[in-house]
């Protein structure tokens, strides 16, 4: 397969971008930066701006006002970067979002007409910077990570407000980023130690299930596959790896015992550090692209954004529909993607395939379509 | 108590040999390609001032021309500094200065690495990974004490 990028908009802030998020329409971005606020973005038409792939625009600012605008500013929570951004994900009413000044706040929609959010909770624990929230998919648990090597996990208490419910303190370095399983209550943390683990509950506690070495550098970020088999990851050591969670095996139950293995994963594929040439910061994994012919063996798409200044598509799919071996091959890339910066983020728009949003150091948020 | 202690207390220091970059044929002509080379960069962290002492990182080669590695083409700047003692506990602090220095005065579009120069220091991997990860030192920097001090350290550095 080969594929092309078609369309690229873009939206500013006045310092580097370090996180984009998708409400669960697909039609609104949040957006987090150094300038220490977070943003909501809205498409003007709507849904229909994804329709209209027949009309192309390029990339000059003059048509971001018709397209896509700043619909409001949140810059009166955080003392310094606002470093993560969430849209809550069953109905796109609430934002979370992390900062460098420790703290995690929750925004919700003043009134559901209104595009605008208030502060609604405040959440304090981490000692330091706060470096990454993410909501589970039922909305009802929250997940944030921070510099103090820990992950701390909040429950709803049903009125914008979280209680914390654990807090995990297994990595021995700073956790970059935490991320939820999309089927089973499971959180993944990625981690400067190296390594990812993979937390599940237990007797209404949350504990270590599993803890996957392999990157020989910082973890910077990870996505599951659509369905949640398979974990994709991404490294300072230049490689993208994909995991696989092992069948799990419960032995002994007719012994009268009940044995409950850790949930454990096995690499099984490495995408070689020639892809990129320095440090992978974000990846996302999208099921397909419209139009295109879809197999049993096929996986989707990842999207991968790095310091390289590239963002590259690759495909996925299972060697045999019976084996768990990946094929991992590049599709496009598209070189520069945000000037002569970073790219921090690159996220699959969830409702509309093929669109891609990224963000970069040059304070810049493009919204891209994959050509197949 | 003296809680000035410093950790090397006497380190030694180099006579500088002046090298000061003449002026060149591109220097006032915009029609000349003008690429950035290892000798300006040295000449933007020579005069940084070391954190212990009222001495340059010239004077007590912590920075040294040949450990410069510049590739305009590709955007690209390497530098390895060697710590006075290998258990120097400033290194950190010495990298984060050249890193600011550079990032204050180099292009955006150049990716700088900087590292301790190879078996000079015990701690050298742990500093190296700290120095070059963007989202540390991002936070680092809005620090107001280190950054206060790192500031300190660069006003030597004109």
């Amino acid at each position: 397969i080969t594929g092309s990028f078609r369309r690229v908009l873009y939206v500013g802030h006045d310092d580097r971008v370090w996180q984009v998020s998708w409400d669960p329409s697909g039609t609104r971005l949040a957006s987090c930066s150094g300038d220490k606020s977070a943003r909501v973005w809205s498409a003007i038409s709507g849904a229909n701006f994804f329709a209209s792939t027949a009309m192309e625009v390029d990339g000059s600012r003059s048509n971001l006002a018709s397209t896509w605008q700043c619909v409001d500013v949140i810059d009166n929570a955080h003392k310094r970067t606002v470093r993560s951004v969430a849209f809550e994900p069953t109905r796109g009413r609430a934002i979370a979002t992390a900062s460098f000044d420790g703290t995690t706040a929750i925004w919700e929609k003043t009134d559901e007409s209104a595009d605008s959010y208030e502060c609604v909770a405040t959440l304090e624990g981490h000692e330091n910077e706060a470096k990454c929230v993410a909501w589970a998919p039922s909305g009802q648990l929250l997940a944030t990570c921070g510099r103090d090597k820990s992950v701390w996990i909040w429950e709803s208490t049903g009125e914008g407000d979280f209680d914390c419910i654990s807090v995990l303190m297994e990595h021995t370095q700073d956790v970059k980023m935490v991320l939820w399983h999309p089927k089973q209550e499971l959180l993944a943390s990625f981690s400067y130690d190296d390594t990812i683990r993979i937390w599940k509950e237990d007797d209404d506690d949350w504990v270590s299930a599993s803890t996957i070495s392999g990157h020989t550098s910082t973890v910077w970020a990870g996505a599951f596959s659509p369905e949640g088999e398979y974990l994709a990851s991404v490294s300072d050591d230049r490689t993208v790896r994909v995991w696989m969670q092992n069948a799990v095996q419960e032995n002994g139950s007719e012994e009268g015992f009940y044995y409950r293995p850790d949930t454990s994963y096995k690499c099984v594929a490495v995408v070689p550090d020639s892809v990129h040439s320095r440090a992978i910061y974000s990846v996302s994994w999208c099921a397909s692209v419209a139009g295109e012919q879809s197999a049993n063996t096929d996986l989707g798409f990842l999207a991968t954004g790095s310091g390289d200044n590239s963002v590259r598509i690759l495909s996925v799919s299972r060697k045999e529909a019976t084996t768990a071996d990946l094929d991992v091959a590049l599709v496009c890339t598209q070189e520069n993607a945000h000037g002569l910066s970073d790219i921090n983020c690159v996220q699959w728009n969830p409702k509309y395939p093929g669109w891609l949003a990224t963000s970069g150091d040059d304070g810049v948020i493009r919204i891209w379509h994959l050509e197949l | 108590m003296n809680i000035t202690q410093k950790i090397n207390d006497a380190p030694l220091v180099y006579e500088v040999v002046s090298k000061a970059r003449g002026v060149q044929l591109g220097d006032f002509d915009d029609g000349i390609d003008d690429p950035i080379d290892s000798e300006e960069v040295y000449e933007l962290i020579r005069n940084i001032n070391d954190p212990e002492h009222p001495l340059t990182l010239e004077q007590l080669h912590v920075a040294n021309r040949e450990h410069i590695y510049v590739d305009d083409g590709s955007n690209r700047v390497l530098i390895e500094f060697t710590p006075t003692i290998p258990h120097c506990s400033m290194a950190t602090l010495i990298g984060l200065c050249i890193r600011v220095r550079l990032l204050r005065s180099l292009p955006e579009r150049f990716k700088v690495d900087i590292r301790i120069r190879e078996g000079t220091h015990q701690s050298e991997s742990q500093v190296n990974k700290q120095l070059n990860d963007k989202e540390r030192v991002a936070a680092a920097l809005e620090n107001t004490y280190l950054l206060d001090v790192v500031n300190q350290c660069l006003a030597t550095a004109v």
